[in-house]
């Protein structure tokens, strides 16, 4: 999945225009990233990159680049 | 003379998803309860594992991927010409996909349908071939869920899956009544196997930890499963057919 896939799903998943997120936002300023958002994520990577995350690992991120980052590379973001 | 009213001595019982989890606890307490047992799951060292385990003599393992539900009944002729004619069929083979209806798709939905509901309508179909089970008669349990009756979220497409099986149960339960066949469901609660482990690491520790705390019981082990699952095989239950036996340490109470 490329950068700008992943940020169009993450728009649908937190109920935002195509085209809103761009990376540095921050998650805690999302109104919708809540519980099921999490789970939305976590459905994402499982599906289009074959990983499976915990929501111990996500709740480590802060920015929704931190997303893209844990999506594409299984580790904690710096 | 100390009776067993749970005696399956002489049974053949059929089991999907004895690989692991309930299947394989399934399998094993039936092994002690005098039935042979017919393993069935996808990868062979684990199925290989649980047969080591079993008691008693007879037993047997099929490697099969249920995915295949067209070619279900065929391969059961085949499995029972080996086995000899079966008396039971336990359904235990499931997947749970954690998805919010916001995530959920159509993909998500036909890989928990095929193997939760298709899977369990073509298995008994090809119970009731004759030749394949006992000429008197049988007993179909399939594992349903908890989740069929109290709703969680993210578990749109699992829980519609499992309610399925409940009403399957019902029809069946009428339609094989003149091939001497019973249907019924076990539902169990949260039971602590690899699948309810990985449903864990979903959840947030204090959201597991209330998750826990809505069951009077605390949370099921695998036996207790299997001994819901024995009751309804066992001729004890013979006046027992379309129903839904719930074991769930009072979650849903």
């Amino acid at each position: 999945m490329t950068r700008d896939e992943f940020l169009i799903e993450m728009d649908a998943i937190l109920d935002l225009p195509a085209g809103t997120l761009k990376g540095p936002e921050k998650l805690a300023e999302l109104e919708q990233w809540n519980s099921m958002a999490l789970l939305g994520f976590l459905a994402l990577v499982d599906t289009n990159n074959g990983l499976r995350l915990s929501q111990r690992q996500v709740v480590l991120c802060s920015t929704v680049a931190d997303l893209l980052s844990l999506a594409t590379v299984e580790g904690v973001p710096e | 003379m100390t009776m067993n009213p749970l005696d399956l001595t002489g049974k053949t019982v059929l089991i999907t998803g004895a690989s692991k989890g309930i299947g394989q606890a399934t399998a094993i307490y039936l092994s002690r309860l005098g039935a042979r047992i017919v393993a069935v799951a996808r990868n062979r060292d684990r199925l290989d594992r649980t047969v080591s385990q079993l008691e008693g003599t007879g037993h047997s393992a099929q490697t099969f991927d249920l995915n295949e539900v067209e070619q279900i009944p065929a391969w059961m002729k085949t499995a029972a010409q080996v086995s000899g004619p079966l008396y039971g069929l336990v359904h235990s083979a499931g997947i749970v996909l954690n998805r919010p209806l916001r995530v959920l798709s159509p993909r998500d939905l036909t890989d928990m349908q095929r193997i939760n509901v298709d899977a369990a309508v073509m298995l008994a179909k090809g119970f009731r071939q004759k030749g394949v089970r006992e000429a008197a008669g049988g007993s179909i349990v399939f594992l349903s869920s908890v989740a069929a009756f109290k709703g969680k979220p993210a578990l749109a497409g699992y829980s519609a899956t499992k309610g399925a099986l409940i009403s399957l149960a019902r029809v069946l339960a009428l339609e094989l009544v003149h091939d001497g066949v019973r249907v019924n469901c076990v539902c169990p609660g949260l039971v602590r196997t690899q699948m309810a482990a990985e449903l864990g690491d979903f959840m947030a520790p204090e959201q597991l930890e209330k998750l826990c705390a809505e069951y009077p019981l605390g949370l099921g082990e695998p036996d207790d499963v299997a001994y819901a699952v024995a009751f309804l095989l066992a001729p004890t239950a013979r006046w027992i057919t379309g129903t839904a036996l719930v074991a769930d340490g009072g979650y849903s109470a």
